[in-house]
């Protein structure tokens, strides 16, 4: 049984323009030790997924179910989650400077969170707990810093110590969002390594929400891809990297600049994100796509099994069969050069 | 301001047709008053500390490193924003270092500025029109408004933009088209330098490409220089010719890109790099991975001799007597310079290195730490 299994999340928000529909029918399962990358661009719905999750989207309406080791996340009183959040579930923020309260000491806010959910333990015991945790993420002096304010740590610091903090109660999963994102690549690298050592000790499951392939790349056991505030492609690393279907995935990963390129010209995905309150019909990524069919148009694909390797599916209606597939898009491609060409052409 | 009333009246030119930017020594501190009790202590943050290259005509010279290296404060030097504590800014033959406000003007139009954030750089309350017009109202470019109108529109189609919409206000766009509205704005009088700080980081994956693709047509089209300040290695290597690390007020090494990038000779280039997220799982395990001890010490008290040994893996007790140059090391060619004693040869394993220094030179991990 995996540990988390969200089946069928839709989550929108009414707002004066309309109905945002942040998340749509998206279905995820996370096992006990393992790493889930949730990638997509801004507005996508990662973010919102596991805050609906974690009970932290107010306002919000929501369907679908949510499964934590077998009981429903959604039918649970906000006293029952309470229990859950924290304790069980963890989640770190992008931001970690305004994770931490600015008023009260790092070391204070880690007891808090420990007394909060252990009413028996001691405050001294609990400021060594506090210790031991900043020592465990690698705050070096942590019996002086355990007393420092927020804004005395910096930015990798604070990511550690919010990281010490939601390891305090020995969590089952770990929700990170966007964890590294203000942090510089040195301090990035610390940080990812933290949380992977602290993963293979403790085998606390993470969902990592990203938009940055490399740390997917990284630590990533399987990885779904959102668009639009649906599901584009799921897959394990190395299908989703080396066997790729969906042609957002494939947008993404050529749009970044390859470490060992010269100077040539980046794919960008032409056009813009749509509106959550007006999707395109048929596939929301069909306006934006190269390889669009007349049924991309008007029909909405379902996630349909990608043939070959492991357990990969994908919301697109290019062929599942590998040989298949690689022929519509070489056509695609001759197609684009025989445009550019006849452009070139026309120019001279 | 006092500095401006001394400035000598004939700037004094250098030639070298080639170079349209020359830093010279240039230092620049900022005071930081820190009061306690009994007493009121005037100390400065180290933001430039002696940095000196030089940027071609028609190359993008990239700058990277970490936060509080002091890269932007570079940058904002070499367009003036900031009065320079000591050095020379020598611009297309003529050196602007002491130059007035005044007499500084027509150099303004020839250096523009891409900044980081399109949505703090642009006014909500203006619209797109009237903001790219601006810096030609400011440096009285064109008559009349409808020659504006005419440059401002010209500048629109130029980055992508439906000229059509030159009445909208930024709110209506997207973060990678207002970062195109930037971009217009900057090339509205036609520089000769583009500094760009930071301009796609707050951009998605995919209109990040698209904003550098343009930047790269804008510089083949129109002959233009650039700056380019990332933090974004990846980035930072596909568009620059050369690039320059930073550390701590410091340049550390600055070579032609592919050399920074195959051949780092400081240990910090070579840690940078190394920190880089790959998109490639399989390229990824295979790489040798060094992972830096701590945080940037602070600005205000640099580490003396060279300012990386408190946190290099190959420290040794000349890193902390002396500071090293940064000059050619091994067989580089005189393009590729690093300031280290001890370059790294290529192929040589980094993460296997143990520093010399005793432990109370150093950033030390904790003991009982998971991290390495």
């Amino acid at each position: 049984m995996p540990l988390l299994e969200v089946e069928d999340l839709s989550v929108s928000f009414s707002t004066p323009d309309g109905v945002v529909q942040a998340v749509r029918n998206v279905s995820f399962s996370v096992d006990a030790g393992k790493t889930l990358g949730i990638v997509g661009e801004s507005g996508s719905g990662k973010s919102v997924s596991t805050q609906t999750i974690m009970g932290l989207t107010r306002g919000a309406s929501i369907s679908g179910r949510a499964f934590f080791e077998g009981t429903d996340l959604f039918s649970m009183t906000p006293r029952q989650m309470q229990g859950v959040r924290g304790a069980e579930i963890a989640m770190i923020f992008q931001d970690p400077l305004s994770s931490l309260h600015p008023y009260y000491r790092v070391g204070w806010q880690i007891v808090e969170m420990l007394r909060a959910h252990d009413k028996s333990i001691s405050k001294q015991a609990a400021r060594a707990r506090a210790i031991d945790l900043l020592r465990l993420v690698g705050i070096s002096r942590p019996e002086m810093r355990v007393d420092d304010f927020p804004h005395q740590f910096s930015g990798g610091m604070r990511q550690r110590a919010m990281i010490a903090m939601a390891m305090a109660l020995n969590p089952k999963l770990l929700i990170a969002d966007e964890p590294t994102t203000a942090l510089d690549v040195t301090v990035q690298a610390q940080v990812l390594e933290v949380m992977k050592r602290l993963q293979q000790e403790f085998g606390t499951a993470i969902i990592m929400i990203t938009h940055d392939l490399g740390v997917i790349a990284d630590l990533a056991d399987d990885i779904m891809v959102m668009y639009a505030g649906g599901m584009a492609e799921k897959a394990d690393q190395d299908d989703l990297f080396y066997r790729l279907h969906h042609p957002y995935t494939e947008g993404l990963l050529q749009s970044l600049p390859g470490y060992g390129d010269e100077r040539e010209r980046l794919t960008p995905i032409s056009g813009q994100p749509p509106s959550l309150i007006n999707l395109p019909s048929g596939c929301p990524f069909h306006p934006r796509c190269p390889y669009v069919m007349d049924v991309c148009i008007t029909d909405v694909p379902p996630m349909r099994e990608v043939a070959g390797g492991g357990p990969h599916t994908s919301a697109c209606w290019l062929p599942t069969e590998a040989t298949e597939r690689a022929a519509v898009r070489a056509k695609v491609q001759a197609r684009l050069a025989s445009l550019e060409s006849a452009e070139a052409g026309g120019a001279a | 301001m006092s500095a401006h009333a001394m400035q000598a009246t004939t700037p004094a030119r250098t030639d070298d047709p080639d170079v349209l930017v020359r830093v010279e020594n240039v230092v620049k501190y900022f005071p930081v008053q820190s009061t306690s009790l009994f007493r009121t202590s005037r100390e400065k943050v180290h933001a430039v500390d002696g940095v000196d290259l030089e940027i071609r005509r028609g190359e993008t010279l990239g700058l990277v490193g970490e936060t509080g290296c002091g890269k932007s404060t570079l940058a904002r030097c070499i367009t003036r924003l900031y009065d320079i504590t000591s050095g020379r800014i020598t611009f297309n033959g003529t050196d602007i270092s002491n130059l007035s406000r005044r007499a500084m003007r027509p150099y303004r139009r020839d250096v523009q500025m891409i900044f980081q954030d399109p949505y703090g750089s642009l006014n909500p309350r203006r619209r797109v029109g009237s903001i790219i017009a601006d810096p030609l109202v400011i440096h009285g470019v064109g008559d009349s408004r409808l020659e504006r109108k005419r440059i401002v529109q010209e500048s629109m189609e130029l980055v992508g933009l439906n000229p059509e919409h030159y009445n909208r206000f930024p709110a209506e766009f997207s973060g990678g088209q207002r970062q195109r509205i930037g971009v217009a704005r900057a090339l509205a009088l036609r520089p000769k330098l583009i500094v760009c700080d930071e301009p796609v980081s707050a951009l998605d994956v995919s209109i990040q490409a698209q904003i550098v693709n343009l930047l790269a047509d804008l510089q083949s089209e129109l002959g233009l220089t650039y700056l380019f300040i990332a933090h974004d290695l990846s980035v930072v290597r596909h568009v620059s010719d050369r690039v320059a690390v930073m550390y701590l007020g410091k340049v550390v090494e600055i070579a032609d890109s592919g050399d920074v990038y195959n051949h780092a000779r400081h240990p910090y280039s070579r840690a940078l790099l190394s920190a880089v997220p790959l998109p490639d799982p399989n390229v990824a395990k295979q790489r040798e991975r060094i992972i830096l001890v701590g945080d940037v010490p602070s600005p205000i008290d640099p580490p003396v001799g060279c300012r990386f040994h408190p946190r290099c893996p190959k420290a040794a007790q000349r890193c902390v007597d002396e500071e090293p140059p940064l000059e050619p090391r091994l067989d580089d060619p005189p393009s590729h310079a690093a300031a280290c004693h001890f370059p790294v040869a290529d192929g040589e394993d980094l993460a296997a290195a143990r520093p010399t220094l005793s432990a109370d030179e150093r950033i030390v991990a904790e003991p009982g730490a998971l991290s390495s």
